[in-house]
């Protein structure tokens, strides 16, 4: 009996060496195992295009991949399992989806991306994640290149510049779709109802000179915009971003449009804000620093982030934010119970010099692609079920989701149901980027269409893009280049407040040059280059 | 008997700063959880007018509401109580049986299998190979990949040691003397003289297995299986997230997916509440069992 005790405990105790050392703070034992199953993945590379040349009669048989998507809020609704319906019926095809938590979206894509075992589909975030560079020089990201010539509707509904942006290699190959977004450059939200109540007006075109627009908010800060007798209200809703630096409030007035052609200095394509040649970006960086000692932005802004710059603006404390048009209406529900009168306006942009106004918009016309593994068996179906949600048939169902489900027709109308309002996940997929129309939800009212229409047309016209690309070049990821960015950033921020004269903006350009920036131009032109010349 | 100390102005003054020392740190603590209840039960309306309220405004239950319609939640409810409830049974359980042999002299090889335990304390493997070892266990999208990877702690079995090495022999020789086994004499000698350390390690494992939400981002496809903490950073930090994933592109921030600042808090709220009524129970042997842990070494 002794012997036996003495048997369960020691085997217990070697059980719980065993479990103790796979934990958290396990020891060596992780580091044998996996050799296995990452080789068998490693292998997966080999012939990722094989399967293309599938027989022609296969095509029609039921498909099955699995989606490695970002989709949010994070809970699958009705409204978007009839989706994701349609679609597999449509394309006869069945969708896996692999939806992780969205905050912790980066570190799942990595632990898959090392685990070997590839979704045929997966969304990467931005086309200058390193992740994402890695696997397709390792080849897990396969180029599509073949199979968008049977992508009709891919092909029509997605601006050139985003293919070219996703010609990783340099060479002709795609390595991706790109979730398109339209082009816009965007205005602000202006609160109309403190215009009304100081005799103020927004001009027809809804653009303003930079001087309208320091005086809307010189009037919004100091003539007591809601009347309310207290000096309680600021003209700008600023925000800080991610790591909590400043930046100029008005760029693009200041022609400060991303990478252009140059007109002049050293380079053929310059970011202003680079330019030893040129001094738009001290200029912008003295009018926001204006603004700020005069008082004119939300005193919050040094600690504010952006979900608080909006509170801030609905509490009534601000009375202009940055902000795309689409939401306008959704600002007006939010308020009303607050301020019942409330109204509020769009500003379309801030004029240049010259009386124009022009923006550089996000990106290159998409937030993410959508990136096809070695693990598809047949790409091409995967591409074509693209293809189809672009395609007429298919469009409408991305934009507003199954018919008799989240939206029936009525006297040749669309009419919005319940579940409309739960519909996300299918639109947040792709999208035509010639149809302002869907960011007007079927909800909107009648009086509001119009000036929606308005605002988000002209915000799409003055709409150009930087010409980089996105273009990540190799300079970038020097440990000296990214160190010295955070001062760089730092600076700014110290300029805005006051702490540092605008006149040192020179010095710091000439240290960011010595730290890696002049090769990061140089290498960002030779790319614009190569492209341009194409 | 002790005299009392007669009082003095100084006293008096002295004795009023202390307590507003002290009920401004303790307004400190309590402010917070006010206002997140104030919030969560108010309107948005009510929020926005005044965020940092303590007293709700119009009354509106529609958040309280929105969280427990979500299906997400029940099901990650229901899986960090197994795992917090199954976790902590296993973890003492295991924890008891191995640091018992361990306090016992006679013990061949003690110290080489201590060593062991404390060579895991300083090394770990790392999030890629601990990832690898789960798949090659067969564990991923199981719940047992949240449960026995934390089972057993260095540092618990090193302070259930400590305890059980300070109980006094006597009390064992004597049972063995009536015929008592081993198995007896840990089961009704040794765990219910040792229950402030059980209590104390128990409230830490199961505090741990509560609070744990990074095991779930690693190992968890299913979203029905994804545990309470992770379902509620992903309500909280949602804006930070959208912000991010939409590159700064402000039309791709969908209204819908950032949840108004009443349904983060009314889901604070129903996460935080159940450990919290624990704590105050489990607090005496807390104090308690870190102090006789550390009696002996």
């Amino acid at each position: 009996m002794k012997k036996l005790l003495a048997m369960l405990l020691i085997s217990v105790l070697m059980v719980s060496l065993f479990v103790g050392c796979s934990s958290n703070t396990s020891g060596s034992n992780p580091t044998d195992k996996p050799t296995q199953e990452p080789a068998g993945s490693s292998t997966g590379n080999d012939n990722p295009g094989d399967s293309s040349s599938a027989p022609e009669e296969q095509d029609n048989e039921l498909y099955t991949f699995k989606m490695f998507a970002n989709f949010t809020p994070a809970e699958q609704s009705e409204a978007d399992k009839s989706f994701f319906a349609a679609v597999e019926k449509a394309n006869n095809v069945k969708i896996e989806l692999e939806v992780p938590p969205a905050t912790n979206y980066a570190e799942r894509l990595q632990i898959m991306m090392a685990g070997g075992d590839y979704p045929e589909v997966v969304l990467f975030p931005g086309e200058r994640d390193k992740i994402l560079l890695d696997a397709v020089e390792n080849g897990v990201v396969i180029p599509i290149n073949q199979y968008l010539e049977n992508a009709p509707n891919l092909m029509q509904y997605t601006y050139n510049i985003s293919w070219d942006s996703l010609k990783f290699k340099g060479d002709d190959q795609i390595y991706g779709v790109p979730r398109t977004s339209i082009a816009r450059a965007d205005g602000y939200i202006v609160r109309k109802d403190w215009l009304d109540n100081l005799g103020m007006t927004i001009p027809e075109g809804g653009a303003v000179t930079k001087d309208e627009f320091v005086e809307i908010l010189r009037a919004f800060t100091e003539d007591d915009p809601d009347g309310n007798g207290i000096d309680d209200t600021y003209g700008f809703a600023a925000n800080s971003d991610a790591e909590g630096n400043m930046g100029p409030i008005l760029t693009w007035p200041f022609g400060l449009n991303g990478w252009q052609k140059a007109d002049k200095g050293p380079y053929e394509y310059m970011n202003l804000q680079f330019s030893k040649e040129h001094d738009n970006f001290k200029k912008a960086l003295e009018f926001t620093r204006d603004l700020w000692a005069k008082g004119y932005i939300d005193p919050d802004w040094p600690v504010t982030k952006r979900e608080t710059a909006i509170e801030r603006f609905k509490q009534g404390i601000n009375g202009v934010i940055g902000e795309f048009s689409g939401w306008v209406a959704q600002y007006i529900t939010d308020m009303t119970p607050i301020f019942p009168d409330v109204e509020l306006t769009y500003i379309t942009g801030v004029k240049d010099d010259n009386g124009k106004v022009e923006g550089g918009s996000f990106g290159t016309g998409f937030w993410g692609l959508w990136t096809i593994t070695s693990s598809a068996e047949k790409p091409e179906r995967i591409i074509s079920v693209f293809d189809w949600m672009l395609s007429d048939e298919g469009w409408p169902t991305v934009n507003y989701g199954p018919e008799g489900v989240t939206y029936n027709v009525e006297d040749g109308k669309m009419v919005a149901t319940d579940l409309y309002a739960k519909y996300s996940w299918g639109r947040a997929i792709l999208r035509r980027n010639n149809d302002p129309a869907f960011f007007i939800p079927l909800s909107t009212s009648e009086e509001m269409k119009p000036k929606l229409e308005k605002w988000l047309s002209t915000c799409i016209e003055q709409a150009i893009f930087s010409k980089d690309r996105g273009y990540r070049p190799p300079a970038a990821d020097d440990p000296v280049y990214i160190d010295y960015q955070k001062t760089m950033n730092q600076a700014i921020s110290k300029i805005i407040v006051g702490e540092r004269p605008v006149s040192d903006w020179d010095q710091i350009l000439d240290e960011w040059y010595k730290n890696g920036g002049e090769a990061y131009i140089q290498q960002v032109n030779d790319f614009i280059k190569s492209v341009e010349g194409q | 008997m002790k005299k009392r100390r007669p009082v003095t102005a100084g006293s008096v003054v002295f004795d009023i700063i202390i307590y507003g020392l002290l009920a401004l740190i303790a307004a400190c603590m309590l402010y917070p959880f006010l206002n997140v209840i104030a919030v969560s039960i108010s309107d948005y309306s009510s929020y926005l007018k005044n965020p940092l309220r303590i007293l709700p405004g119009k009354l509106d239950f529609s958040a309280f509401e929105y969280v427990f319609s979500s299906s997400l939640i029940l099901s990650s409810y229901r899986n960090t109580i197994i795992i917090t409830i199954g976790g902590t049974l296993i973890s003492l359980t295991l924890t008891i049986l191995t640091a018992y042999p361990l306090s016992k002299k006679h013990l061949k090889g003690k110290r080489a299998i201590m060593n062991l335990f404390i060579f895991s304390m300083l090394f770990s493997g790392g999030i890629i190979p601990s990832f690898y070892l789960i798949r090659s266990l067969k564990l991923l999208d199981t719940l047992w990949a949240l449960i026995l990877p934390g089972t057993i702690s260095a540092y618990n079995i090193i302070l259930m040691k400590n305890f059980f090495s300070s109980l006094p022999e006597s009390l064992e020789e004597a049972a063995k003397i009536d015929g008592a086994s081993d198995l007896y004499i840990l089961r009704k000698i040794i765990i219910p003289l040792s229950t402030p350390i059980i209590a104390t390690i128990g409230l830490f494992v199961c505090v741990g297995y509560w609070n744990s939400y990074f095991s779930a981002v690693l190992y968890i496809r299913d979203q029905q299986k994804w545990t309470l903490q992770l379902l509620l950073r992903e309500i909280i930090m949602s804006a930070n997230t959208q912000l991010l994933s939409s590159g700064g592109n402000l039309a791709e921030i969908s209204k819908d997916a950032i949840p108004p600042q009443t349904i983060k808090y009314a889901t604070l709220i129903v996460v935080v509440l159940p450990i919290l009524c624990v704590y105050p129970f489990l607090q005496k042997y807390f104090v308690k069992g870190m102090m006789l842990g550390a009696v002996k070494g």
